[in-house]
């Protein structure tokens, strides 16, 4: 067993499958890698959109730190967190639900979980990391938009395969230009995950594809773009606005033109 | 072929017959209710409950579990009830003694921390490790001599050792089987080769579908060990999660026990892996323990796995030959909740959302544990409202056999 993308969605999926069985509030579930990049994030519907980047720093704080955030708070810093958080300007999480993915005896990776309670974040984190333990298939039935985001990213990545091209990171967001679903396909430098992302936000708070937002704006570089925060103006090719269920879908791994092309005949394949 | 099938009608059904589900049949055995226990393999204890270390955690050990958690609590309450268990039940107990082998200073540092947490356990009433008075030795620190005297083929490269003369160790097969045929003898029933295929819960009632039988029951104790997720989540009342942790031991022949008389072990460095000598009942020897997260249906017993049991007993004592005298060895699986901390925790609780369900999960010490857990289920189903009459004519001694 290694991670990798497939791993990372039973995670994610066996988080999803332990939060509905318990009736526990939808929120926003991440995989990193040791590096503590994304491999992939799910935010169910009705999720709150600050959960999104809360999970991320949670499995990002378990990956760097090697540990539970759990450890990090009672045990290591003990309330000093602050200290360290000087250097990473609250980027590291001492919230529970960031747990290390552990195989073979070593960390290889993070599980983060925002949006229930302390305790009920911690129980998710858990069961996405006992889950990568488990075997057996199984069904789990999330809403519509996460729903249509998957089948896109399925489709997404099907054709990706199918065509031979650079493997890609895939965001797509909500209305409110907020992810719904990030992937980062296996071999896709980490890099194109933030540009899929902001091509993504570009196209849903533009409504159009993020190409085209410079023919309305004039300018490249008059739109907001903040490290951490969801606004990321990116008016490269790749960002196709969708505006029914789902906002945007943000495609980055090749060229513009190619990322741009994917995105397109995947949405023809499936009809949108 | 399913209108064929047997129905039970039962009071309470409990999932699994390993050293869980044996021990709470006979603590519920005392009281006035019908007890169906469900095993889907031919006899008790033949699954986790046979492939462990057979350690009873007596004492300094586990003072060593995590204060507040279950694990420590039913641990330290068993402690005085082994005694008295094994003379009822009349199964073998024997008291081996650990040590604990000091290499360096820093073991030293450690060992004193543990022998002053022992010290104030047994003196302060409100130490949430309280060990009940009279049940527990001091432990002592030995020097190289003393610690020779006590194991003469022990390494030379140890200083000297912190000895914990409670430590013990019983056969869990037998000790599981013991319980069995006396809640057997008390009116519990016993299904074998019956695997659960499905549960569906009608209002407050559970019907357990298996090959055989159709079991009717009010209450369900989900003690099927290793399984217990898998079987939680058929009536959606998984509320914990653990990973499986596979543990390789190997065991010696009585050649080798009989020079070694005390458990024996080193703390790991760096390494997840246990390192333990410990003889076993029947004068034999256990050593490991490899342990590593895995998947359950990995049984494979490798050979890495088994080189670490040979070494860590090769460096305890080196003069022996540890090679020759292998009789088997084996992999079992412990459900380890926070693998990501080691603060291991045991699930003894009744599911939020599904009334009348009870999840058990034990993992490791949970042998030791397992007289205490039937009271603590006890304990559970009084405050959920279930009112239990004790019956007039228990006996806890009594023995009936129950292998089909």
């Amino acid at each position: 067993m290694s991670l990798n993308l497939d791993l990372a969605r039973k995670i994610i999926k066996a988080m999803i499958r332990f939060s509905i069985d318990n009736y526990m509030l939808p929120g926003t579930y991440a995989v990193t890698d040791s590096g503590g990049h994304v491999i992939a994030v799910e935010r169910r519907d009705s999720g709150l959109p600050a959960t999104i980047d809360l999970a991320i720093d949670k499995a990002w704080t378990a990956s760097v730190m090697k540990l539970s955030a759990k450890v990090l708070d009672q045990v290591i810093t003990r309330g000093e967190v602050w200290r360290l958080n000087v250097k990473y300007n609250g980027r590291m999480t001492l919230i529970p639900g960031a747990v290390p993915l552990i195989i073979q005896g070593e960390v290889v990776g993070g599980i983060g979980h925002s949006g229930e309670s302390v305790e009920g974040d911690e129980k998710i984190a858990q069961a996405g990391l006992s889950g990568a333990y488990r075997e057996e298939e199984f069904e789990v039935k999330v809403e519509k938009g996460l729903e249509l985001a998957k089948t896109i990213a399925d489709n997404t990545i099907n054709y990706v395969n199918k065509n031979k091209i650079r493997p890609v990171a895939i965001t797509i967001t909500d209305i409110n230009g907020w992810p719904l679903l990030i992937y980062r396909m296996d071999g896709t430098p980490y890099g194109f995950v933030g540009i899929s992302r902001s091509r993504a936000w570009t196209s849903s708070a533009f409504k159009v594809d993020s190409h085209k937002v410079v023919d309305l704006v004039g300018s490249m570089l008059e739109s907001p773009n903040g490290e951490g925060s969801n606004e990321r103006f990116n008016t490269t090719q790749g960002g196709v606005y969708v505006g029914d269920v789902i906002g945007a879908i943000g495609i980055a791994g090749n060229t513009p033109e190619e990322d741009y092309k994917i995105a397109n005949s995947v949405l023809k394949l499936i009809n949108f | 072929m399913a209108n064929l099938q047997e129905i039970i009608n039962t009071d309470i059904a409990i999932i699994g017959g390993g050293i869980a589900g044996t021990s709470i049949a006979r603590e519920l055995s005392k009281y006035d209710i019908s007890i169906t226990v469900i095993e889907q393999k031919h006899g008790v204890g033949l699954e986790g409950t046979s492939t462990n270390h057979s350690l009873v955690c007596q004492g300094g050990d586990s003072l060593t579990f995590r204060p507040g958690t279950l694990h420590a609590e039913l641990n330290i309450k068993s402690i005085p009830l082994w005694p008295k268990l094994s003379e009822e039940l009349n199964f073998k107990f024997r008291r081996i003694g650990g040590l604990w082998l000091i290499r360096d200073n820093s073991d030293y540092k450690k060992f004193q921390k543990m022998v002053s947490r022992a010290f104030k356990s047994t003196l302060d009433p409100k130490s949430p490790l309280l060990i009940p008075e009279g049940s527990f030795s001091p432990l002592k620190f030995v020097d190289k001599k003393e610690l020779k005297n006590l194991e003469p083929e022990i390494s030379d490269n140890f200083l000297g050792a912190l000895y914990d003369p409670n430590l013990a160790t019983v056969d869990p097969p037998e000790v599981a089987k013991a319980y069995a045929e006396n809640a057997k003898a008390n009116g519990v029933d016993f299904l074998f080769n019956t695997k659960i295929k499905n549960i569906k819960r009608e209002e407050n009632k559970f019907e357990l579908h298996t090959d055989n039988a159709l079991i009717k029951s009010n209450i369900v104790i989900n003690a099927s060990g290793i399984e217990a997720d898998r079987v939680a989540e058929i009536v959606k009342a998984r509320d914990f999660s653990y990973v499986p942790l596979k543990g390789t031991l190997v065991e010696f022949d009585e050649e080798l026990g009989k020079l070694i008389n005390h458990e024996t072990t080193i703390l790991p460095r760096g390494s997840p892996h246990l390192q333990v000598v410990s003889p076993t009942v029947d004068n034999k020897l256990k050593a490991g323990i490899h342990l590593v997260m895995s998947f359950r249906s990995d049984k494979e017993v490798k050979d890495y796995a088994v080189n670490h049991a040979i070494n860590v007993a090769k460096t305890l004592y080196p003069a022996l030959r540890f090679e020759n005298h292998i009789t088997k060895s084996f992999v079992g699986f412990m459900a380890m909740t926070n693998p990501d901390t080691g603060w291991h925790d045991f699930v003894i609780a009744n599911h939020d959302f599904v009334p009348n369900w009870i999840n058990i999960v034990l993992g490791p010490a949970g042998v030791s544990a397992s007289p205490m857990l039937g009271k603590k289920v006890v304990e559970i189903l009084t405050k959920s409202g279930l009112i239990l009459k004790e019956k007039s004519n228990y006996n806890p001694s009594i023995r009936k056999k129950v292998e089909s």
